[in-house]
């Protein structure tokens, strides 16, 4: 019986190709998946990011309401104390107070962008990340399909499934 | 003025969304890829074995096809002698291309490129092989043509011829050196067969010439004859004595046939007219003048005797007929013997033959008969002990047995019980043996038979005594697998079960079973004794043995135990070993034995043990009297 022939060897040969084909399918399936978790991961960053500015704003509107109570509270004082608020010192006085204000709410903005832009920067490191890791799983799953079929065919090649079948002529010394 | 307190807002919303970072670690497929790879190397390694044992078959029938051509084509070389070296070299590259075929054949890649390398690597080994072979036949063949030529030219005294074919053997087939060798040992044979070819000849002359002289001297009278040898001065001594003795022989010969001749012509019987035409006929005879004279006297002799009445019987014819006819008798039956000696007294009352020669012919049949009696009887209890033996299948000596038993090990009861049932196998054996031969030796001397009857009678006592010994072994063996089964009976019960189970032909559990069912055993209904033995078998068939006499073999019921003859030692009871014990009676101490249940047994006192009654010999020694009678349960 030819080799190509024998049920042993088609069991031999179909472990080696659903092997094959099966180590490389999980590859490619690991490479998508592993790029589906980088995805999610940079979703989380943003949603972070924009919790972070939301978060800014509200600091700073808080920030400009105390700064503009202080600055009714100085006026009215100076009111009090029979001293003219349009004029001279109250005016200096309420000027810096305005600067101050102006200083820290710009101190809250630039913290919570700082923030913000370090979350959506992640996200995109996370989504390349991904990327990679789908490509990286591809030339793997190619790779392994070279390697396992490459090893199949030279051995389907020794066990002579490529030998083309042939005529045995008669024996004796005058072919 | 009232101050009215305001809400100060101080709490911020959260600064992160409150969602986890999912771990790479969830994607892990590590295991499914791993079990595909290990699948797919299993595969691969299945592939691998598969293919190493086609390849390996196909590697080795490649090899078993390359002797096979090998072989072919040595065999060429060796049924082509004459083939050319062209011839040669076309025939191992017919070799090569079919053994590169063969190569094809293998369908495996892996025995193909093996093939491959291997018809690579011994092409050149393969043709100096061959040519190796091819250059032997050659050279040998050169040889054998060498040898002949120089035998055809030893033999024809060609020394020319000789010399031409060594010479031209020379550098090619011989060195210089061998070929002077050759030539030197040639030339001496040379020399030699020369020598030998005159000295042939000189013989070969002298062979003529005594064989002429002997053909001369044949034609005449035999004293004239060695006359005319002894004259002839051309032969040498040797030759001249070796021709009278073939010429002594010659006319022995001649004698011989002719006193033949003469013996024929006086058969008893002979008449007058035959006598005188045998008379005629002596002249057609090679005699010499005196012998034919001699033989003419003896016809005429006869020829008187008939015309004067007297009986051309002889004593001498007479003896010659009754030797013959006596030598039938011996081999037939008492009354044939006693027929022929009534004729015996009747021919010397008659006068036709002596008294003292009467006698004498009647005292050697008697003697004849007699040896041949002791001959028959002889060969019967051969052919008797040989049957019995293969019934009992052949056991060895009992003390080659114990050896055995003692060499394999085996423990001392195991021992005691092989050689006890052997014991019993063996004294059967003898038994039978004894009866068999006393049946035969009786048939001899009291019934007085002829060789004929003895025969017959010897064929029905074999037959008796074969059945004997069967139904004895297998009453043996039944009793034992009764034994074995473990079922409550006594010794006696248990044979006569043994021997209703060889009666019946039933089984050991058919006979258990029957056992079991049935409350008293003693309502068994045993096999009767035979009716008819075989001596009244042997009196009915042959009918003249005598009515009085006993039958010889004694009747039937054969298959129970003999009694045992002469005391045997007691080697142990059935419930135990035994003690020594002592009485005194009469102020004198007696001896006895005591077994573990009790009993006390003493000298002189009867007892019952396996089935049969012994009495105590002392000395741990019984003898075996009867069989024990049959106890009811």
């Amino acid at each position: 019986m030819d080799t190509s022939d024998d049920p042993i060897t088609a069991v031999a040969v179909g472990a080696s190709v659903f092997g094959t084909l099966s180590s490389a399918a999980n590859q490619r399936r690991q490479g998508r998946e592993a790029q589906k978790l980088a995805n999610q991961r940079a979703a989380v960053d943003l949603a972070d990011a924009e919790a972070v500015e939301k978060q800014t704003r509200e600091a700073a509107r808080l920030e400009l309401e105390r700064g503009r109570k202080l600055l009714k509270s100085q006026k009215a004082g100076f009111a009090a104390g029979n001293v003219r608020v349009d004029v001279g010192s109250p005016l200096v006085v309420a000027a810096q107070t305005r600067a101050d204000i102006a200083r820290d709410v710009g101190y809250i903005f630039e913290r919570g962008t700082t923030q913000a832009s370090r979350f959506r920067q992640s996200a995109k490191f996370e989504r390349k990340y991904g990327k990679t890791l789908r490509t990286q799983a591809k030339w793997a799953a190619v790779s392994t399909l070279f390697q396992g079929f490459g090893s199949l065919g030279f051995r389907a090649k020794d066990a002579g499934f490529f030998k083309k079948k042939e005529t045995v002529l008669g024996e004796g010394l005058n072919p | 003025m009232t101050l009215i307190p305001v809400f100060q807002r101080q709490q911020l919303p959260l600064g992160q969304s409150g969602r986890v970072k999912p771990s790479f670690q969830l994607a892990d497929r590590s295991g499914q890829i791993a079990l595909g790879s290990q699948v797919a190397e299993f595969g691969g390694a299945m592939l691998d074995r598969i293919t190493r044992a086609k390849a390996n078959t196909e590697f080795y029938r490649f090899r078993g096809d390359l002797t096979k051509i090998e072989a072919d084509v040595d065999r060429w070389i060796t049924e082509n002698p004459d083939a050319t070296v062209e011839q040669f070299t076309t025939q191992q590259n017919n070799a090569l291309a079919l053994a590169t075929k063969a190569g094809d054949r293998a369908s495996t890649g892996l025995a193909r490129d093996r093939i491959s390398d291997f018809l690579e690597m011994n092409d050149d080994i393969f043709r100096q092989r061959t040519q190796f072979t091819y250059e032997s036949i050659e050279s040998k063949r050169q040889f054998n043509s060498l040898a002949k030529e120089r035998e055809i030219a030893l033999q024809t005294g060609d020394y020319p011829r000789l010399e031409r074919a060594i010479n031209d053997a020379r550098g090619n087939l011989y060195s210089d050196e061998e070929a002077d060798l050759q030539l030197e040992l040639d030339t001496i044979r040379f020399d030699k067969l020369a020598a030998d070819r005159v000295k042939q000849q000189a013989e070969s002359d002298e062979t003529v010439r005594g064989n002429a002289l002997f053909e001369a001297a044949a034609q005449l009278p035999e004293l004239e004859g060695r006359k005319l040898i002894n004259q002839a001065d051309d032969i040498t001594t040797s030759n001249r004595n070796a021709q009278k003795a073939r010429l002594s022989e010659h006319h022995s010969i001649r004698r011989s046939v002719n006193q033949k001749e003469v013996n024929t012509m006086l058969v008893p019987g002979a008449t007058v007219e035959s006598l005188l035409a045998a008379r005629e006929n002596l002249k057609l005879l090679d005699m010499e003048p005196d012998e034919r004279s001699a033989a003419d006297a003896q016809l005429l002799s006869r020829i008187r005797e008939i015309d004067q009445g007297v009986d051309v019987f002889t004593p001498q014819a007479t003896k010659r007929r009754m030797e013959t006819e006596a030598h039938e008798v011996a081999l037939g039956t008492e009354r044939d013997k006693e027929d022929f000696k009534s004729r015996l007294h009747k021919l010397s009352a008659d006068g036709e033959i002596s008294g003292s020669l009467r006698d004498e012919w009647i005292g050697d049949l008697e003697q004849d008969y007699k040896s041949l009696e002791s001959q028959l009887e002889s060969d019967a209890l051969k052919e008797g002990s040989v049957i019995v033996q293969d019934a009992f299948g052949g056991f060895a000596s009992l003390v080659e047995l114990k050896q055995a038993l003692e060499q394999a090990g085996t423990d001392e009861k195991r021992q005691e019980a092989i050689i006890l049932e052997l014991e019993d196998k063996n004294e059967l054996q003898i038994s039978l043996q004894r009866r068999y031969d006393a049946s035969i030796r009786k048939i001899v001397r009291e019934q007085d038979l002829g060789p004929k009857e003895f025969n017959a009678a010897k064929q029905l006592s074999l037959i008796h005594y074969r059945e004997l010994a069967r139904t004895g072994v297998r009453a043996m063996e039944a009793e034992r697998a009764l034994f074995e089964s473990g079922v409550d009976l006594t010794d006696t019960e248990r044979e006569r079960v043994a021997s209703l189970m060889v009666d019946r032909n039933i089984t050991t559990s058919e006979a258990i079973e029957l056992v079991e069912t049935t409350n008293d055993i003693s309502q068994f209904k045993f096999a009767p004794p035979r009716k008819i033995g075989i001596g009244e078998t042997l009196k009915r068939t042959l009918g003249n043995l005598g009515s009085g006499a006993a039958p010889p073999f004694g009747g039937g019921a054969p298959a129970a135990k003999p009694v045992r003859k002469g005391p045997i030692k007691i080697t142990g009871f059935q419930n135990g070993a035994e003690s020594i014990v002592s009485k005194t009676v009469g102020g004198k101490q007696v001896e006895g034995i005591k077994t573990k249940d009790g009993r006390e047994i003493f000298k002189g006192d009867e007892f019952i043990l396996a089935g049969k009654v012994w009495r105590y010999d002392g000395d741990g020694k019984a003898t075996q009297l009867r069989n024990a009678p049959v106890r009811k349960r």
